[in-house]
């Protein structure tokens, strides 16, 4: 901070002040309050001096402005903008739709770009490079065009990556679609359309259907890419399902009655079963979400706050496997301010860390989960957990603590791509687990001029590089899938 | 009436009702926390010419009511026909009956005078204007290269 503050002193000394006004920073400060937007960068462009004290004075200037003519109330600046001149302009595009997707990377480059722009182009072509403009750049020759697969309005909620396929829902079947050659082939067993597909990254999709039955499908079995049966099973249960998520060879379903059960997937047997307390129950609506992790199982309800669950051993009386224990309710602080994100859009659970939506619309919150010491060696694992209060936004603080959880190439493209979502103010929806690598942002169209979903690939490490998008081609909404073809 | 003597940087000396005076605050607390009435203050950053005119502006506003705390949202050219009067100065002469204002601490007239600087680049369409119209040196201006950077920037930004 210090070394900061002399480096401005020593900037002033090299760059004086005009003349004829001799003003001091304080004078200069009233002056530039009374300015519009427009005006205030105008003067940015006039000299060197009145650009340096105007990029010092960032807070004071631009926050009323901001608050002023968005009407939401921010005291601190979101951690994704670099300035508070920086949030104005990007909350000004997308109000005025010059921009149609906002996001920023762990450096905090701005991404931003309208559909128009929309040709093969990496997603790195479209951040301001200076902070500044948007340059889309043709996409690299070696990076080629895949397939265009049709999709229906609401995918991005229910697409699959798994191997060299895409899944998606249309109605009762559920198609899968090979990236390279385009063979397609369908899963066919629902009675009702699919709203909701989930997999474990091991080759097990789960679908739901209008009529809440799942189905549990082996896509694994189409790795070689000729398309077989696949296997299904059905889960025996009654109740309305809001949501589910599973995790290696577990499934949880959250029931809107409140109900949580877990089932182990190949053998169907219900491994835990429990309630949520009021005044949960009340909260639960869509899209209140469940997601299922090793140690740990968390409910995200519709107040901003976050439920979470640890897993003990039941005692060998007990008929069910595990017992679901409450370990700790948690939320945004800033969530209550301003009121804007409070439905858990966003959560992803890992063994030893949480993400869940920030206090901001474009933010995501970390919240480290630990597990404590095992009490003793023949005891449970974890006996109990603590949350150590941490709003964790630093990518390597996070990455360290989350070395146990992902692997090293997960990291890097993490570090690389990092979490961030677009779509300030309007978005509606946004996950980031479509295949646990790749993080997805919605928003529901109003006309269906504008629809907008930007996917984020982390997989950069591995063995390619994909970039899905969807665009509308026409009137046509298309994936386009790019894929790295070294 | 008590008054003050005040001596301006060019050796004028000035006697004031403590009244008007006391809009400043500089004064106000010279006067009341130091307890001297009959020594003359220096005033060092103030030639007599502007302390003229601040001391226009201090007749003018003797008996304004205490500003509110919470400032009104006004317009920049929202201000009484007098003070309007007033500020039709030249440039060099407003920076020196602004920055008199910052240091005799007078916010009713800092705030005027920096209302009209604002109003006046207000009036300007793009820098060049205000270049102009501030005189500004040509070695500090920001390069043509920097400024087409700048805009770019700007679509970007600002739309």
């Amino acid at each position: 901070m210090v070394l900061k503050k002399r480096k401005y002193e020593e900037q002033l000394a090299i760059h004086p002040h005009p003349k004829p006004f001799l003003f001091n920073d304080r004078c200069w400060k009233v002056v530039f309050s009374w300015l519009s937007p427009v005006e205030l960068v105008i003067c940015e462009q006039v000299c060197k001096r009145w650009k340096l004290m105007l990029e010092k004075l960032d807070e004071r200037l631009w926050k009323p402005l901001v608050q002023k003519d968005f009407k939401i109330i921010v005291n601190r600046l979101p951690d994704s903008f670099r300035s508070w001149k920086v949030m104005y302009g990007c909350r000004k595009n997308l109000k005025t739709g010059v921009h149609d997707f906002i996001s920023l990377n762990t450096n905090g480059v701005l991404e931003a770009g309208t559909w128009a722009d929309i040709r093969p182009r990496t997603l790195e072509h479209v951040r301001f490079k200076t902070g500044g403009y948007r340059q889309a750049v043709d996409f690299p020759a070696h990076r080629r065009y895949i397939c265009a697969l049709p999709v229906i309005k609401d995918h991005s909620d229910k697409v699959i990556l798994y191997n060299n396929y895409i899944f998606y829902p249309s109605d009762t079947l559920i198609y899968g679609r090979h990236l390279l050659n385009g063979r397609k082939i369908a899963l066919t067993g629902h009675s009702a359309p699919v709203v909701q597909m989930k997999d474990n990254g091991n080759g097990v999709l789960i679908s739901l259907d209008k009529i809440n039955s799942l189905l549990v499908w082996d896509i694994s079995a189409l790795m070689d890419s000729v398309p077989i049966a696949a296997c299904t099973s059905i889960l025996g249960f009654n109740g309305d399902v809001l949501s589910f998520d599973l995790f290696k060879d577990h499934i949880s379903v959250l029931f809107t009655n409140g109900t949580i059960a877990v089932w182990e997937i190949i053998s169907g047997a219900l491994i835990s079963l429990f309630s949520l307390i009021q005044p949960y129950v009340e909260l639960l609506k869509i899209p209140s979400r469940i997601v299922l992790g090793e140690e740990f199982l968390a409910i995200g309800v519709n107040s901003g706050d976050t439920l979470l669950f640890e897993r003990h051993k039941a005692n060998s009386t007990s008929m069910l496997k595990y017992n679901y224990i409450l370990t700790k309710s948690f939320k945004e602080n800033e969530v209550s301010d301003h009121g804007q994100t409070h439905s858990p859009y966003t959560m992803i659970l890992e063994s030893n860390f949480i993400i869940t939506n920030g206090a901001f619309p474009d933010e995501l919150t970390f919240w480290r989960i630990k597990p404590s010491q095992p009490a003793n060696s023949c005891g449970n694992l974890y006996t109990s957990a603590s949350l150590m209060a941490a709003r964790e936004f630093e990518m390597p603080s996070l990455v360290k603590h989350v070395k146990r959880g992902y692997s090293i190439s997960e990291l890097k493209s993490m570090e690389r791509y990092s979490i961030a979502i677009p779509q300030l103010g309007d978005i509606q929806v946004s996950k980031m687990d479509i295949d646990h690598t790749m993080i997805a942002s919605y928003s529901a169209p109003t006309d269906n001029s504008r629809r907008r979903l930007l996917v984020w690939d982390f997989r950069v490490d591995r063995q390619r590089n994909r970039y899905f998008e969807y665009v509308l081609l026409g009137n046509i909404g298309m994936w386009l899938v790019f894929d790295d073809v070294q | 009436m008590a008054s003050v003597k005040l001596t301006t940087s060019d050796d004028k000396e000035y006697t004031l009702d403590r009244e008007l005076i006391f809009q400043s605050n500089l004064i106000k607390n010279m006067v009341t926390d130091l307890d001297v009435f009959d020594a003359p203050i220096p005033l060092p950053n103030v030639t007599s010419s502007t302390l003229d005119i601040v001391i226009k502006y201090l007749k003018i506003h003797k008996d304004d009511p205490p500003p509110p705390d919470k400032p009104i949202e006004k317009a920049v050219d929202d201000m009484i026909d007098e003070d309007k009067e007033l500020m039709k100065l030249e440039f060099n002469i407003m920076a020196d009956v602004i920055l008199a204002a910052n240091y005799l601490d007078i916010p009713g007239l800092l705030d005027i005078g920096c209302r009209t600087v604002a109003w006046h680049i207000k009036q300007c369409k793009d820098y060049h204007e205000i270049r102009e119209k501030f005189n500004i040196p040509k070695e500090l201006w920001r390069s043509e290269e920097e400024i087409a950077e700048m805009k770019k920037e700007l679509n970007g930004i600002l739309g």
